[in-house]
């Protein structure tokens, strides 16, 4: 009903958007600011294909109101590179051929991101729980958890 | 070709109802919109995970929804040695695996926060939606039937304390007015030399339960002071807890034989379908299959809270 006038900071930049109570932080992001890296897909929280970082966590965007992202901080892969260059978890990935189709990757390296960076001791077994609301239908997933660990391994090497 | 897709189709599916929203900073804020609001389909939201399908959905009328999340009263846990513990309801399941006295004295408790849904829910979802969502299901529910805790209601006419057991009347049906609210979940200090544990049964990361077992265990060696309790997800219209069961521990006999009894009297509680209509037969499991759950699941959690012998 009442449209709303929000701030939320995306990968650093602040944007002011109207926003109304029937949108959902993947809508606003997608079909307003344009960031295509989010991806939409079962609406129901499910397939976590929606995944962006909120505050720092991994969240399925179309679960989160707009309304609700009043101050939020939120980072989307578009977010990772600096000046052009691929992050850490974006190498890794291109390395270990974390992708097939693609369409899944854009959730699957933010989790990633939020391992590298959160979990720097992470296990297998850590690894995949942090991956387990997320779907990739090519089933690609060895692939994304042998990045993931590569990714490690480089920031522990200092590689940037 | 061009597949034609149909518009009102995808927005149906992309949109949340038109309702006005509300963020309101203080308990009697929230309860004064809510008691303003209750016959015009106003609606509490704390994570949204099971609220944003239901919008979605179209599952009823929404015009007006009240976000709990603005009410830093409503978070937090709070443990004092002796006097037990106190959680808000807008605590997320996050926060309580974070909880090291969760971890320790309700084991159940934070057992169920670590095989609820998925790892990024646990950011979002709520104790108290699950709770308020009622669903048989759901994980909080056997871990706090075991550990006896009580739920604080509140409304604009005062302040009701119900122990959870009477909270619960039907598939996703509670004693909540339509102008009360969950303040406070408390759950008091366990019997002395007691352990809990859950174990839930599922078919992926952010499946519901098939069937959830909590135990709460405390001297299983001396049957004068033995305290063994039981309590089940998803196998009743409501969560079950098995009131007979503390009964049958305290009397004599092989323990082995006194667990055979119990889950028994677990059988008795068996009652399918536990939705509505066509979803609700939940055809995950049989009803054969889930009780053989209840079989295995109530062995295998009283086997390691009692030996200390992990099953699974
Ligand atoms: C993919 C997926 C997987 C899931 N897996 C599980 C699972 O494994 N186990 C499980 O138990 N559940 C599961 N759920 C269900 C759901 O996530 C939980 O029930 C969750 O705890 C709901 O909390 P919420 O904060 O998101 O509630 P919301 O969606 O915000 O609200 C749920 C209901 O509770 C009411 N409510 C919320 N807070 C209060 C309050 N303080 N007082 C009164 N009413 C209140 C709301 O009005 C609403 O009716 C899953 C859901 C999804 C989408």
């Amino acid at each position: 009903m009442k449209d709303v006038e929000i701030t939320l900071t995306v990968n650093g930049e602040k944007k002011k958007v109207r926003v109304s109570p029937k949108e959902s932080l993947l809508h606003v992001l997608r079909d307003k600011l344009h960031y295509i890296s989010v991806k939409a897909n079962c609406y129901r929280g499910e397939c976590g294909i929606c995944t962006v970082l909120m505050n720092g966590f991994p969240v399925k965007s179309c679960q989160v109101l707009a309304v609700e992202t009043d101050d939020a901080d939120i980072v989307t892969v578009e977010g990772l590179s600096k000046n052009g260059e691929p992050s850490l978890i974006q190498k890794a990935f291109i390395e270990k051929f974390g992708f097939q189709c693609g369409f899944c990757t854009p959730a699957f390296i933010l989790a990633g991101h939020y391992i590298v960076e959160n979990m720097p001791d992470a296990t297998d077994e850590e690894i995949k729980e942090v991956l387990n609301g997320i779907v990739c239908r090519c089933t690609g997933y060895k692939q994304i958890i042998d990045a993931i660990k590569l990714a490690l391994q480089w920031k522990k090497e200092g590689k940037s | 070709m061009s597949i034609k897709r149909d518009k009102a189709q995808v927005l149906w599916r992309e949109y949340f109802p038109d309702f006005d929203y509300y963020k309101p900073k203080t308990v009697n804020e929230a309860l004064e919109l809510l008691n303003k609001l209750k016959n015009d389909h106003a609606i509490v939201l704390a994570g949204a995970t099971c609220l944003s399908r239901n919008f979605r959905a179209r599952k009823f009328e929404v015009k007006h929804v009240i976000d709990l999340k603005g009410i830093p009263e409503l978070r937090g846990i709070k443990y004092a040695e002796g006097e037990g513990l106190r959680i808000g309801p807008v605590t997320t399941f996050h926060e309580i695996l974070k909880s090291e006295a969760i971890r320790k004295k309700y084991t159940a408790l934070w057992e169920a926060a670590k095989q609820y849904g998925d790892f990024e829910l646990k950011f979002r979802a709520t104790i108290g939606g699950n709770i308020a969502k009622s669903s048989p299901q759901n994980d909080s529910s056997p871990p706090l039937l075991v550990h006896k805790a009580t739920l604080t209601l509140a409304s604009v006419e005062g302040v009701r304390e119900v122990p959870i057991n009477e909270f619960f009347t039907g598939v996703t049906e509670n004693v909540l007015a339509p102008n009360e609210i969950i303040t406070s979940i408390n759950v008091p200090e366990p019997p002395e030399n007691s352990r809990s544990g859950y174990i839930k049964f599922r078919r992926s990361a952010e499946d519901r339960a098939v069937v959830g077992v909590a135990a709460l265990v405390s001297n299983p060696g001396d049957r004068s002071k033995r305290i063994i309790r039981l309590a089940y997800a998803s196998i009743a219209k409501t969560p079950v807890y098995v009131k007979e069961a503390e009964e049958i521990f305290r009397k004599e006999g092989d323990i082995n034989s006194l667990i055979d009894e119990a889950i028994n009297a677990a059988y008795k509680y068996v009652d399918l379908p536990i939705g509505h209509g066509k979803r609700g037969q939940d055809l995950r499991a049989s009803k054969e299959y889930r009780m053989h759950l209840v079989r295995v699941g109530t062995k295998a959690i009283l086997k390691k809270l009692i030996e200390g012998v992990e099953v699974f």
